[in-house]
C-alpha cells in the first residue's frame, strides 16, 4: 500500500490550470466574510466555546440523547428508525417510500445522503429523485458530485452552468445567474407541489423536544418539509444535541462560519406540526465506534459549516473532487478514513500541511491538525507506510542514537550541500525546495566544533547525546503505543484494520 | 441603538439583491396605518389576491384590506381559526399548495430578533407555514412588543422548558413540540459563482411593518 492513488489524484488536480481559480475566488471571499461576521459579534468566542461544549456533551452522552430524541419524536407522532450502516439506511428509506406508495421525491441537500449514496440507489431502484438546492440541482443534472460541503457547485462557473442547463434542460443558453436561478425555480416549484415525499438531512436533532433543526437560504428545505405528505429526515446519529438552549450558541456560530451571515434566511425547527407522516432515519455508519475513541470522538462534533474547507490551502489548490470522498477539505480528511473504509480514505489524512488554519476557524474548536496526526499514526501502525519509508525512519533512529555516526554523516552531508550547484538558486538540484524557500549553505564546521573552539564546556552526559537516555525515551514511546493499541483492541476496535 | 432600531438597521441590507430592493421595513403606530400602506403596496405591485393569516391580531388589518381592497380590485382571503383547538397540524383550512395562488401572504410574527432582523413564526392554525413560503411576497405585520435582543431569547420564548411549564402565548399552536420558522430576509442563493441572487425557491420580497399598538 502506498500513497500512489491519492498522489495521482492530487497531481492531476495540480496539473489542471483552470481548477484552482474558482476555489481561490470563493474561499478568499468566504474567509473574509467569516472573519468579519465573527468579529462583529462581541461575545463570539464565548458562543463558540458554548457551541463546542454542547457538541462535546452530546457525543459524550450519545446513546442516552438518541433515546431521548426517539421518545420525544415518537410522542409527537413521528417514527424513528435506526440504521447500522449505509445499506440499512438506504433500504429503510426505500421501505418507507414503498409502503406509502411514494414514487417522486424532492430532496434537500444532505451530506449524509452523499455519504450513503442514497440518490444513486433510489434512482437505480426506480424512484424519481430531484435535488432541490440550486447547487445540488446543478451538480445532479450535470451528473457530477458536490465539490464543497456547503457550496456543491463551487467548481463550476456561470458559463459551465449555462451550458449544462442548455444541454440537460433544453433551455436557451444564458449565463446570467438570475436567469439561471429562475429556470431552476420554475422547474422545481412544480416538483415540490407534486412530490410524494420530501427527504432531508438535519443540522441538529434536539433530544428533549424531538425537534429537527434545518438551516438554509433558499427555502427548498422548507418546501421539502412542508408540501409533500411524507417527510423523511436521514440523519447521522451524532447530530443530536441535548437541549433547545444549546441552539443559541450553535446558531450564533454556524451561519457566521459557513457564509458570514448572522443567520441563514431560514432556520426551521420542526416539531409536531408538519406533514402527516414524519420519519427520522438515524444512521450510525461507524459513528458510535468513533465515539468510543477518547480523542477521535471530537471528529463527531463537526457541524458541517465548511469553514475549514475555505481556510485550507490544500483544498483551495486541489479542489473538492480530488479527495474522492463525500466530505472534502480538512474535515473530509478526518471523516474519510472512518466512513469510506478504503485504502484511499485511509490516505486522506496526508492531504494537509498541518498548518492549523482549519482549527483556527472551526466554530466548535475541533483540533483538526492533531486529529490528522493521529490518523496518520494509525495509518503507519496498520502497515500503511511502505518499505522505503520504514527503512528511512529505521536508519534515522539508528543514526540519531549514535553520536559519532551522526557527526560523521553530518560532516559528509555538509560537504555535499556545499558542493557546486547543489543549493545555488535557480540551478540547484534541490530546485523543488529552493524555488519556494531559502536554504542557507551550511557552515563548514559543526556547532559542536565551534562550541569547543570557543572554549565552551562539553559533557558526556548531555541528554541529547546520551545514548542510553535516548534509548530509554524510545522504549517509553513504544510502550505507550503498545498499551494504546491494546486498549483499542479491548474495546473491540481495530479488528477491521488490515495489518 | 435600541432593539427596534437595531432590527430596522439589520433588516436593510438583507433586502438588497443584486438587482435592487426586495422589500422594505416600516414602523407605524396602528394597524390602520399598516393596512393602508399594504393597500398602496398592493396597488403599486398590481396584486390581485392576498391571503391574511388567521391570527386575531390581524383582524383590523384584514378588515381594512377587505373593505378598501375591493375598490382597487383586490381580493382578500382570510384564513380562519378552527372552532376547536387544533392538534398542532397547520394548513387545516386549505392544502398547503393552495397558497401558491396568492400574490402575497400577510402574516405576523411570534417573536422578532433585533440582533439579526429575524422573524420567528410558530406554525399552527393561526398562521400556516405555507403562507410565508409559497406566495412571491411575504408581508409581516407585527407588534414591536415582541422584540427580543438575541436568538437565544427567541428560543426561550417560543419553546417552553420543560414543556407545559409556561404558555408562550401563541394562539392555537396545538399540542406537542412547536414547529418554528425563523426568517431572516427573503429567499436567496449564491450557488452560482457566489453571486447573490434573490429569490431562490421562497418569497422574492419581504415587507415588514412594526406596529406600536396592534
Amino acid at each position: 500500500m502506498s500513497l500512489s492513488r491519492l498522489r495521482e489524484q492530487f497531481r492531476q488536480a495540480l496539473a489542471d490550470p483552470d481548477l484552482a481559480a474558482p476555489y481561490e475566488r470563493a474561499t478568499a471571499t468566504a474567509r473574509a466574510k467569516r472573519a468579519a461576521a465573527a468579529a462583529e459579534l462581541p461575545d463570539y468566542e464565548e458562543q463558540r466555546q458554548k457551541a463546542a461544549d454542547a457538541r462535546r456533551e452530546a457525543i459524550d452522552h450519545l446513546d442516552a440523547l438518541v433515546e431521548r430524541f426517539r421518545e420525544a419524536f415518537t410522542r409527537d407522532g413521528g417514527t424513528v428508525h435506526h440504521a447500522a450502516d449505509a445499506e440499512e439506511a438506504r433500504s429503510l428509506v426505500k421501505r418507507i417510500l414503498s409502503e406509502r406508495g411514494a414514487r417522486t421525491v424532492v430532496k434537500a441537500k444532505s451530506m449524509l445522503s452523499e455519504e450513503i449514496a442514497l440518490n444513486e440507489d433510489l434512482i437505480a431502484s426506480g424512484w424519481e429523485v430531484h435535488e432541490t438546492d440550486l447547487g445540488e440541482f446543478i451538480v445532479q443534472i450535470a451528473g457530477q458530485r458536490p465539490s464543497h460541503i456547503t457550496a456543491p457547485a463551487l467548481h463550476l462557473d456561470r458559463v459551465d452552468i449555462g451550458r449544462i442547463f442548455h444541454e440537460k434542460l433544453g433551455v436557451d443558453y444564458t449565463e446570467d445567474p438570475v436567469e439561471l436561478a429562475t429556470i431552476a425555480r420554475r422547474l422545481l416549484r412544480e416538483r415540490f407541489l407534486q412530490a410524494d415525499a420530501g427527504i432531508s438531512g438535519a443540522n441538529f436533532l434536539v433530544a428533549r423536544t424531538g425537534q429537527i433543526v434545518l438551516l438554509e437560504n433558499e427555502a427548498n428545505i422548507r418546501m421539502c418539509t412542508t408540501l409533500p405528505p411524507l417527510h423523511i429526515a436521514v440523519v447521522g446519529v451524532e447530530k443530536v444535541i441535548a437541549e433547545v438552549d444549546d441552539l443559541g450558541p450553535l446558531l450564533s456560530v454556524i451561519a457566521r462560519s459557513a457564509t458570514g451571515q448572522k443567520l441563514g434566511a431560514y432556520t426551521s425547527i420542526l416539531g409536531a406540526a408538519g406533514p402527516p407522516e414524519r420519519h427520522v432515519v438515524l444512521v450510525d455508519n461507524g459513528r458510535r465506534q468513533l465515539a468510543q475513541h477518547p480523542r477521535k470522538r471530537e471528529i463527531l462534533t463537526c457541524i458541517r459549516c465548511g469553514a475549514c474547507l475555505n481556510a485550507c490551502p490544500v483544498y483551495e489548490r486541489i479542489g473538492g473532487h480530488a479527495y474522492e470522498s463525500a466530505y472534502s477539505g480538512p474535515i473530509g480528511a478526518l471523516l474519510g478514513p472512518h466512513h469510506l473504509g478504503t485504502d484511499h480514505g485511509r490516505e486522506l489524512p496526508f492531504a494537509s500541511s498541518l498548518c492549523g488554519a482549519c482549527s483556527e476557524v472551526c466554530p466548535v474548536k475541533i483540533d483538526i491538525p492533531e486529529l490528522l496526526r493521529l490518523e496518520r499514526e494509525r495509518y503507519v501502525e496498520t502497515g500503511g507506510a511502505d518499505v522505503g519509508e520504514r527503512l528511512a525512519w529505521w536508519l534515522w533512529s539508528k543514526v540519531m542514537t549514535r553520536p559519532r555516526l551522526y557527526r560523521l554523516l553530518a560532516r559528509v552531508g555538509r560537504g555535499i550541500l556545499q558542493g557546486p550547484g547543489i543549493i545555488a538558486e535557480g540551478s540547484s538540484v534541490l530546485r523543488d525546495w529552493t524555488d519556494g524557500r531559502k536554504l542557507p549553505i551550511p557552515s563548514s564546521t559543526s556547532f559542536i566544533d565551534q562550541w569547543k573552539h570557543q572554549g565552551g564546556a562539553t559533557t558526556r552526559t548531555n541528554p541529547i547525546w546520551d545514548r542510553t537516555r535516548a534509548q530509554r525515551a524510545l522504549e517509553a514511546t513504544r510502550k505507550a503505543k503498545r498499551s494504546w493499541a491494546a486498549s483499542r483492541g479491548r474495546a473491540g476496535r481495530g479488528k477491521d484494520r488490515k495489518p | 441603538m435600541n432593539p427596534v432600531e437595531r432590527f430596522v438597521a439589520e433588516m436593510q441590507p438583507l433586502l438588497q439583491g443584486g438587482d435592487g430592493a426586495h422589500g422594505a421595513i416600516h414602523r407605524c403606530a396602528t394597524a390602520e396605518e399598516a393596512g393602508r400602506d399594504i393597500l398602496a403596496l398592493a396597488e403599486e405591485l398590481s396584486m390581485k389576491r392576498l391571503v391574511v393569516a388567521a391570527r386575531r391580531e390581524l383582524d383590523a388589518v384584514a378588515a381594512i384590506l377587505t373593505e378598501e381592497g375591493s375598490k382597487q380590485g383586490l381580493r382578500i382571503d382570510r384564513d380562519r381559526m378552527p372552532a376547536t383547538k387544533g392538534t398542532g397540524l397547520d394548513d387545516t383550512f386549505r392544502d398547503a399548495a393552495d397558497y401558491a395562488a396568492f400574490d402575497a401572504g400577510v402574516g405576523g410574527a411570534d417573536v422578532l430578533v433585533a440582533e439579526s432582523a429575524t422573524i420567528g413564526l410558530v406554525a399552527g392554525a393561526h398562521e400556516a407555514r405555507a403562507l410565508s413560503l409559497l406566495p412571491p411576497v411575504h408581508i409581516v405585520v407585527a407588534p414591536v412588543s415582541r422584540m427580543v435582543e438575541r436568538i437565544h431569547d427567541a428560543l426561550a420564548r417560543l419553546i417552553p422548558s420543560p414543556p407545559g411549564e409556561h404558555d408562550p402565548g401563541i394562539e392555537n399552536a396545538g399540542e406537542g413540540s412547536p414547529t418554528i420558522t425563523f426568517i431572516t430576509g427573503p429567499s436567496r442563493t449564491a450557488d452560482i459563482e457566489k453571486i447573490l441572487v434573490l429569490p431562490a425557491h421562497g418569497p422574492s420580497h419581504l415587507y415588514v411593518w412594526l406596529v406600536d399598538r396592534l
